[in-house]
C-alpha cells in the first residue's frame, strides 16, 4: 500500500519515510506543502495520508477540510507537535481518522497506519484470510495450509494489497499506483512477473488457484467457482 | 508570644491606646470626684463635731455670783456623756484655761487645745487612735442672761466612720474603673476586629491566590475606602504577575514545541534505523546519519539561543564603549557577516562631536549588529541592498540596519520581537531560525538602557534601529 507524508520539515519527513519503509507493506511518498499534498491525495493513489498541521501554502486543517468536502475518503492521520485536547478534537472533527502527537513512536505510527488501512477496507482481523491462505499483516508472513511461503518485499506488498481487496478485480494500473512510490520506474510487466512468482510460491500442486487473471481487467484474489483462468 | 514579636498587631495597638487614654481619664475624673467626696464627707463630719460642741456649749451654766462655770449634762440627750460611755472626747475649759469638765477618757488634753478666736478643727491622735476634734470658743450664760468670759469647748470623735466611708468610696471607684477598663478592653477588641474585618477578608482572599488562579481580581468597591486603593494595588500586582506568568508559560510551551520537531525527527530516524536493521536496503545509512546530525545541530543551536536569551534577559549593563570603538566593532562584524553571505553591506557613520562614551560593550555590539544584518541579508532577498548607519545625537548613539526588501507586514511587525515569532514560519525554519534572534537583541539592548525597534521604510523595506544610551555626564 502507498502512503503519503505531508510534512514541511524535510528531514522529519525523510525519517518517517525511512521508518515506514522498514515494513514491506509500504511505499511512501513525501510532500512538503499543503497545496502539493492536497493534489497528490486527490489522485486517489494513496491508501493512507500522514498530515502535519502547520504547513506552508495551505494549513493542514484546510487541506483536510477541502479533501473531505470533495468527497475524498482516504484515511488521514494527523501528526503534529500540538497535543492539546482541543487540537485533537478539532483535528478529528475536521474529518481526520486518527491523531498522533510529535514526538511519536515509529512502531505506534506504523500500527495506526495499518489499522486505518485495514478499517478502510472493511477488515478487522490483522490476519487476512482468503480461503486457506493466511496473511499475517503484523509479521508479514504468508501461510497456506500451515506452510509458510517466503515472499520478497514487493511480492508481499502486492499479495497484501490484493488480499485487502479480496474478491475485487484490481487493475494493473491500480496495482502499480498502490505498490510503488513515484521515484520508481514503472513497467507494467513487473506486475506480471511478481504475480507469476507469488503463484509459484503459494499455489503448490494440489491447491486450488487463488490469484486469477481477468483478461484486460486485472487480477482477483479468492476462489472463483468457474475455476477458469482464461489466460 | 508570637503576637508580641515584631510590631504590635493593629488590634492590640488600638486596645492599648484606648485603654491608656481611658485610664488617664478615669484617674483624673476619679481624683476630682474623690477629692470632692472627701470634702463633702469631712465637712459633714465637721458639722457633726460642731453641733456636738454647740450642744455641749448649750449645757454650760454660769453662776454670775461666784463667776463659776459648770456643765449640766443631766440633759437626756447627753446623759451618756455623764457616764462617759460615748466614745467621743470632750473637755470644757474656763476663761482662765482651767478645766471645767471633761470626759473621763481624756487624761491629757492635746497640745493644740488653746483659746482660739474662731472654731478650729484638727486631726489628732488619742490612745493610739485617729480622732478629729473641734475647738469651739463660746460663752456660758447664766439664767439671767449674763454672759461669762470666753469659754473653750473641745470635742473630738473617732475618724473611723469618716475614714471607712472615704475608703469605701475609693474602693468602689477602683472597682468601677477596673470593670470599666475590662469591659472596654473587650469592646475595643471586638470593635477593632470588626473594623479590621475587611483587611482580614483581603488577606484571606490574597492567601487563596497562587500561580494557578492569577486571573482572580479583587472588587475594590466591596472594600471600605481606606483599603480600596490597597485592593486596587493588589489587582495591579496580580495583573503584572499574571502577564509575566503567562509570558513564561507561553515561552516554555513554545520552547518545548520548537524542540519537539527535531526530537520527533531524531526519534523517527533512530527507530527507522532500528526497525530497518534487517530490511533497510535502499538507504545507505549515511544519509540517515547526516539527517540525524543536522537535527542534532538544530537542537544545539536552539539550546544555544535559549541560553543566550536567558543570559541577555538577566544581564545588567557592565561595560562602556567609546563611539569610535563602536564604529570599529560594527565595521568588523558587518564585513564578516557580509562576506560569509557573499554580499555587500555598506556602513555609513557620521562622527559626532567629541567621542561619547556609550553604555554598551563590544560583545553586545557584535551580537546585535550581526543578528540585524544577518536577518536583513536572509529575509530581504538576494537583490536587496543592506546599509548600516551609525550616528550619535543628543548624547545617544543609534545604529540603523536598513534594507529595501519586501519589508514586514504591519500585523507581523508588532510581533517581531516576541520570542519564537517568525514572519514566515516555514521559510524561517528552513533557514535555521528559531525566532529568538530579535528577542535576544532587544533583551541585550534593554539591559544596557537602550532598545531595538522596528521601523518600516517607504516605499518598501525595513529598518531596525538600535538605540544606545550614553554614559551620564559624558558628551
Amino acid at each position: 500500500m502507498r502512503i503519503l507524508v505531508i510534512e514541511d520539515e524535510v528531514r522529519l519527513a525523510r525519517n518517517i519515510k525511512r521508518g515506514l519503509e522498514t515494513q514491506p507493506s509500504f511505499a511512501v511518498d513525501l510532500s512538503h506543502d499543503g497545496v502539493d499534498g492536497e493534489h497528490l491525495v486527490a489522485t486517489g493513489s494513496y491508501d493512507a495520508v500522514i498530515l502535519d498541521l502547520m504547513l506552508p501554502e495551505k494549513a493542514g486543517l484546510d487541506v483536510l477540510q477541502s479533501l473531505r468536502a470533495a468527497g475524498n475518503t482516504t484515511p488521514i492521520l494527523i501528526l503534529t507537535a500540538s497535543d492539546t485536547k482541543e487540537d485533537i478534537v478539532r483535528g478529528l472533527d475536521y474529518g481526520s481518522d486518527d491523531y498522533l502527537a510529535k514526538p511519536f513512536d515509529m512502531g505506534e505510527l506504523i500500527a495506526r497506519i495499518k489499522a486505518l488501512v485495514r478499517r478502510a477496507h472493511g477488515k478487522a482481523d490483522p490476519i487476512l484470510r482468503i480461503e486457506d491462505l493466511e496473511i499475517d499483516t503484523r509479521r508479514h508472513t504468508v501461510r497456506r495450509r500451515g506452510t509458510e511461503a517466503v515472499l520478497r518485499a514487493l511480492e508481499y506488498r502486492l499479495l497484501e494489497y490484493l488480499a485487502l481487496r479480496a474478491g475485487e478485480v484490481v487493475s494493473k494500473t491500480d496495482l502499480l499506483e498502490h505498490l510503488y512510490d513515484y521515484n520508481w520506474e514503472k513497467f507494467s510487466n513487473v506486475v506480471e512477473v511478481y504475480v507469476y512468482s507469488i503463484r509459484k510460491k503459494i499455489e503448490a500442486p494440489g491447491c486450488c488457484k487463488l490469484i486469477h487473471t481477468i483478461r484486460n481487467q486485472g487480477y482477483v484474489l479468492g476462489r472463483r467457482d468457474d475455476g477458469g483462468d482464461p489466460a | 508570644m508570637r503576637i508580641l514579636r515584631g510590631p504590635l498587631s493593629i488590634r492590640l495597638r488600638l486596645v492599648a491606646l484606648v485603654l491608656a487614654w481611658e485610664a488617664v481619664l478615669l484617674a483624673a475624673s476619679g481624683g476630682v470626684i474623690f477629692y470632692h467626696q472627701k470634702r463633702l464627707l469631712t465637712s459633714a463630719f465637721d458639722g457633726g463635731l460642731r453641733s456636738n460642741a454647740e450642744a455641749l456649749a448649750a449645757l454650760l451654766e454660769y453662776d454670775e455670783q461666784d463667776g463659776a462655770i459648770g456643765l449640766d449634762i443631766s440633759d437626756k440627750v447627753m446623759t451618756r456623756f455623764s457616764r462617759h460611755r460615748r466614745p467621743e472626747l470632750f473637755a470644757v475649759l474656763g476663761p482662765g484655761g482651767e478645766l471645767v469638765d471633761s470626759s473621763q477618757s481624756i487624761w491629757r488634753l492635746p497640745d493644740w487645745v488653746k483659746p482660739v478666736e474662731e472654731p478650729m478643727v484638727r486631726d489628732m491622735q488619742h490612745d493610739g487612735r485617729d480622732y478629729r476634734g473641734i475647738l469651739l470658743p463660746t460663752v456660758a450664760e447664766s439664767d439671767d442672761g449674763e454672759r461669762s468670759a470666753p469659754v473653750l469647748v473641745f470635742f473630738a470623735a473617732h475618724r473611723g466612720p469618716l475614714d471607712s466611708r472615704l475608703g469605701d468610696s475609693a474602693e468602689y471607684s477602683i472597682w468601677f474603673a477596673a470593670v470599666f477598663l475590662l469591659m472596654s478592653t473587650g469592646a475595643v477588641w471586638w470593635a477593632a476586629g470588626r473594623g479590621l474585618a475587611p483587611v482580614a477578608r483581603l488577606a484571606e482572599m490574597t492567601r487563596r491566590i497562587d500561580e494557578h488562579n492569577l486571573g482572580a481580581r479583587f472588587e475594590p468597591d466591596r472594600f471600605p475606602h481606606e483599603i480600596r486603593s490597597l485592593a486596587r494595588d493588589f489587582n495591579g500586582l496580580l495583573e503584572r504577575l499574571d502577564a509575566a506568568f503567562e509570558r513564561e508559560r507561553r515561552f516554555s510551551a513554545d520552547a518545548a514545541h520548537e524542540l519537539r520537531t527535531p526530537v520527533a525527527s531524531l526519534k523517527a530516524g533512530v527507530q527507522a534505523a532500528i526497525l530497518g536493521r534487517r530490511t533497510m536496503h535502499q538507504d545507505s545509512g549515511g544519509d540517515l546519519l547526516a539527517d540525524l546530525l543536522a537535527e542534532t545541530e538544530r537542537m544545539e543551536s536552539l539550546c544555544e539561543s535559549l541560553l543566550d536569551l536567558a543570559r541577555a534577559e538577566k544581564a545588567a549593563d557592565t561595560g562602556t564603549l567609546r563611539f569610535s570603538d563602536l564604529d570599529a566593532e560594527i565595521r568588523e562584524v558587518v564585513s564578516i557577516v557580509a562576506s560569509a553571505a557573499n554580499r555587500q553591506v555598506a556602513v555609513e557613520s557620521s562622527l559626532p562631536d567629541g567621542n561619547p562614551l556609550l553604555r554598551t560593550t563590544g560583545t553586545s555590539a557584535r551580537r546585535i549588529v550581526s543578528n540585524l544584518v544577518g536577518n536583513a541579508l536572509r529575509y530581504a532577498g538576494p537583490e536587496a541592498s543592506v546599509r548600516v548607519k551609525v550616528a550619535a545625537s543628543r548624547g545617544e548613539a543609534t545604529v540603523a540596519v536598513e534594507d529595501d526588501g519586501p519589508g514586514i507586514p504591519a500585523e507581523a511587525a508588532a510581533r517581531v520581537f516576541e520570542r519564537f515569532f517568525r514572519v514566515d514560519t516555514h521559510r524561517a525554519r528552513q533557514r535555521g531560525g528559531a525566532g529568538l534572534g530579535l528577542s535576544i537583541c532587544r533583551a541585550l539592548a534593554r539591559g544596557e538602557g537602550g532598545d531595538v525597534r522596528h521601523e518600516p521604510v517607504e516605499p518598501h523595506g525595513c529598518r531596525f534601529v538600535w538605540r544606545i544610551a550614553a554614559v551620564p555626564g559624558e558628551g
